[in-house]
């Protein structure tokens, strides 16, 4: 599961309070008859850590998982766009083609 | 190896017919072979399309195999003997797949070449023309007018003049390609990557002009992905167009490099790698989420604990303990992880006091219990819950987990004095009240139960397991009334019954109810009707107006012609049988003499049953715990007998025959039922069969505890523990040989002994027992000495055994 904080929004230091203000807009946002997929992520994010002892437990006995996809992203954020050398255009266009051309003889 | 060559046979009907066998068994090369060699004999039209057959199908194989040129060779070999196939999609794929574009370019420049319409086929125009910008050799097969040469230099032209930052000139070239080119979609790539310099999110908008089956679409989605304003979608381990994303993004070195290694990061790169990925680049990726992934990442790679703590600085010392504990779970090394959470708490201990910390504790050692739980290592998680109690008394949880373990661990003493601690600290607890009353109704403490029931009542007025309690403690209470001979006292028991059940859903009371109605034939009938009806009009019906009909102190007779009764032909179901095992178990604490009178009668139907009716495993095991519990032995040996030959692997049945046998007691057990018990503790140990598992070993502890009070072998003889590591192989052979022995063989050893006394009335269990006795009287012990302060005041022989 992402970090319940992460979902909800609040400090890792929130109380009851502010972690149930915070659920209840995330509701708000994501109602459960318009978007039951992320609402359900955010009502276990909130069960996980709605009171103090919920909390103790998920920072104890929690193995978080890196998210090096997010951390990634991060890092990698774009500067200004530079132009590539021709080869390297025509390169990756022929072999993204090529591929694309052959993946219905590929298919399973 | 290769197959032989067939020999030229001038029988063609035998030639036609090993054609015919190699094709239908696949053997395609041979069949070629045997074709040809039909048709340089006679060249007849059904040989030459066979042979064509032959060829496609095995140009099939040989690209199964990867061999891409061999098969499209062997794809022409089969359009030449059909030259009205089409070019197919599987020829133009291996073509391409053999590194062939110029065979494909001639075959799309050819006018007389007929393509076929395969999803290949339709895109192969695009595909040359692109791959022509690569490659200009493509374009020598093109006649001139052709689209693709045609375009080509205009493309060509705009990607350079983009490239090279000449945008003017680039923008003109692309005006050049019309909208029917297969040059298109390239022309939308490079107009969206013109806009792309200017404003990133109005070029990636442009992409989406792309059409959607175009081939361009391939390198569009990877721009749309990797080149987003906020940074790259990963897809760990996938194949990323390093140089194009890196120029497009404007990464500097250090974003190269990142970039580079994160490519390799899905490719189950080792956790070692992953985490000095993660440290070697932890300026760009922030100092804090560096130390949070890396810290993250020691839960899988401890190992790295000592190159986190020189980057980042030292754990501390709970820390360390709890990374280590989440590693050993990860690894579902129980055991370990519970060491390590016992070191944490003891870390913990170090630091200064608070309430914070003792919660922390307490939350690791139920934490430790809940894993000791799962591994069924009970006596564990008791000592940790316990232990966090110690740390936090009020978690209401705790108590009545250490009620129901002690509950499984057949402690009874131990399970009541954690109810009463529990109550004690959460006196309105419903479920730890109807704990408390469900207990004091086993222990018979009836007073002290409805006392907890009625309470129960008065917090939770819906309580169904109260108020059942309730109604089964009057219906108790009017059996013993009338039983008594006080009707009257009876009828005003029922009559507070019925106020708990005012809609008439208790088969027992309405059974009551009609038998207390006898006099009046026609409404006892209508009650005892309207009982056999709640009661399911089956089997258990019939067993519960028996049972009632006893209670009450009458016999079973009394209700002839009055009450409903089984058919004798009567077939009982599988749901019939489970029904009689809840109707049992809801009379678990009636006196089982009257239980088995009352099942007496239903005993012919009840085998029949047993034997004829299809159950699962689990069923069965829970049909023969209820008999055991009801002390029916009889039925109880039928059905695990059953149970045996259904489900010969199960360990269930087999401690239930042993159960059957020994009736329960284990001081009963035979050395043979002994060592069945211990084959099928293995049995359910290998079917993790827990539950099994614990009723052996619950019936072992209690032999264990019965030999502990019985006779001791240092109570006869100074220092056994000499004698006995001396004996003990010898005896075991003897008494495993004495097993064996007839009753009159018995008898002969035994009255060699004990001279004089009344031996013959015993039944063979007990002179086997006296046999193990005078055993070790030939063994060098004192037998009359031995048995001078038992007999004969002893007699008949309890189930003394030497150990």
């Amino acid at each position: 599961m992402q970090n319940p904080f992460e979902i909800l929004e609040v400090a890792e230091d929130a109380d009851d309070a502010a972690i149930k203000k915070a659920y209840l807009k995330k509701v708000k946002e994501y109602p459960p008859e318009r978007q039951a997929e992320t609402f359900q992520k955010i009502r276990s994010a909130f069960e996980a850590i709605e009171s103090d002892k919920q909390r103790r437990q998920y920072r104890l006995f929690h193995a978080e998982t890196p998210d090096l996809a997010s951390l990634l992203k991060q890092a990698l954020k774009p500067g200004p766009a530079q132009r590539p050398e021709v080869d390297v255009l025509v390169g990756a266009l022929a072999e993204t083609v090529l591929a694309d051309w052959l993946r219905p003889k590929q298919a399973p | 190896m290769k197959p032989p060559k067939p020999t030229l046979s001038k029988n063609l009907e035998e030639l036609e017919a090993k054609a015919h066998l190699a094709a239908e068994q696949r053997r395609h090369k041979e069949a070629i072979l045997f074709y040809k060699d039909l048709l340089k004999q006679e060249p007849r039209p059904q040989w030459q399309q066979a042979l064509a057959q032959a060829y496609r199908l095995r140009a099939e194989q040989v690209a199964g195999k990867g061999m891409w040129q061999e098969a499209a060779i062997l794809w022409e070999n089969h359009a030449k003997l059909c030259p009205a196939a089409k070019v197919s999609d599987d020829y133009l794929g291996w073509l391409a797949l053999a590194g062939q574009f110029p065979k494909l370019a001639q075959l799309l420049a050819n006018p007389a070449t007929e393509i076929g319409d395969g999803p290949m086929a339709k895109r192969l125009p695009e595909a040359l023309a692109i791959l022509a910008l690569q490659n200009e050799k493509l374009l020598t097969p093109f006649p001139k007018d052709h689209p693709i040469p045609k375009h080509h230099a205009m493309a060509k032209q705009a990607l350079h003049a983009y490239c090279q930052g000449r945008d003017t000139e680039a923008e003109e070239a692309l005006r050049q390609i019309p909208s029917r080119s297969p040059y298109r979609n390239v022309r939308t790539l490079v107009k969206a990557l013109l806009l792309f310099t200017q404003d990133r999110a109005v070029g990636l908008e442009s992409l989406g002009r792309i059409e959607g089956d175009s081939l361009c679409q391939g390198l569009a989605r990877q721009i749309l992905r990797l080149c987003q304003p906020g940074g790259p979608e990963f897809r760990l381990g996938e194949e990323l167009p390093l140089i194009l994303v890196g120029k497009l993004n404007g990464y500097d070195k250090a974003q190269l490099g990142l970039y580079k290694d994160a490519q390799k990061m899905g490719h189950d790169l080792p956790p070692k790698q992953v985490f000095n990925t993660v440290l070697n680049h932890r300026a760009l990726l922030g100092e804090s989420a560096s130390r949070r992934a890396c810290l993250a990442m020691l839960v899988g790679y401890p190992e790295g604990v000592d190159l986190f703590q020189k980057t980042f600085g030292k754990l501390p010392p709970f820390e360390r303990k709890r990374l280590l504990a989440l590693h050993e779970e990860a690894q579902q090394h129980y055991a370990q992880a519970a060491l390590h959470w016992r070191e944490a708490i003891d870390e913990l201990d170090k630091q200064p006091q608070g309430a914070s910390k003792a919660l922390d504790q307490a939350l690791i050692f139920r934490h430790i219990a809940d894993m000791a739980k799962t591994g069924g290592v009970l006596n564990i998680a008791i000592d940790a819950l316990k232990g966090g109690l110690k740390f936090d008394p009020d978690d209401r949880a705790s108590y009545l987990d250490l009620v129901k373990l002690y509950e499984e661990l057949d402690d009874p003493k131990q399970s009541q004095t954690w109810l009463d601690a529990g109550l004690k600290r959460f006196p309105k607890d419903v479920e730890l009240l109807a704990l408390a009353m469900r207990e004091a109704a086993r222990r018979k403490a009836f007073k002290k139960a409805s006392g907890l029931a009625k309470t129960l009542l008065e917090i939770d007025p819906i309580n169904s397991p109260a108020r059942q309690f309730l109604l089964d403690a009057h219906l108790g209470h009017a059996r013993k009334q009338a039983r008594a001979g006080k009707p009257h006292l009876a009828l005003q028991e029922l009559e507070q019954a019925r106020t708990l059940d005012a809609r008439r859903k208790n088969a027992a009371l309405c059974l009551l109810e009609g038998l207390l109605a006898l006099k009046d034939p026609d409404r006892a009938t209508a009650l005892l009707v309207e009982g056999w009806r709640l009661a399911g009009k089956s089997l258990a019906a019939q067993f519960q107006l028996n049972l009632e009909t006893l209670s009450l102190g009458l016999p079973l007779k009394a209700t002839a012609g009055i009450a409903p009764a089984l058919a004798k032909t009567h077939n009982a179901t599988r749901e019939e049988l489970l029904a009689l095992a809840a109707c049992l178990s809801h009379y678990a604490g009636e006196d089982s003499k009257r239980i088995s009178e009352a099942i007496k009668p239903l005993k012919t139907k009840l085998t029949k049953a047993i034997r004829q009716t299809e159950m699962s495993e689990e069923e069965n095991a829970s049909l023969c715990q209820t008999f055991g519990r009801a002390k029916q032995f009889d039925i109880l040996h039928e059905c695990a007998r059953e149970a045996m030959l259904r489900f010969p692997q199960a360990a269930g049945p087999l401690y239930f025959m042993v159960y059957a046998n020994c009736k329960g007691i284990a001081t009963r057990m035979s050395v043979r039922d002994e060592s069945q018990l211990e084959y099928a503790l293995g049995l359910a140990d290998r079917n993790n069969d827990r539950r099994t598992a614990l009723l052996i070993e619950s019936l072992l502890r209690k032999l264990d505890e019965a030999y502990e009070d019985d006779l001791h072998l240092e109570d006869f003889i100074p220092n056994p523990g000499k004698l006995q590591s001396k004996l003990t192989p010898e005896l075991e052979r003897r008494i495993y040989e004495l097993e064996t022995l007839s009753q009159a063989e018995l008898l002969k050893i035994v009255s060699q002994y004990i001279p004089g006394m009344p031996l013959k009335s015993l039944p063979r269990e007990e002179l086997l027992n006296l046999a193990r006795i005078a055993l070790m009287g030939e063994l060098g012990i004192d037998l009359k000495g031995l048995l001078g302060g038992l007999l004969p005041s002893n007699l008949p022989f309890g189930p003394h055994k030497l150990r």
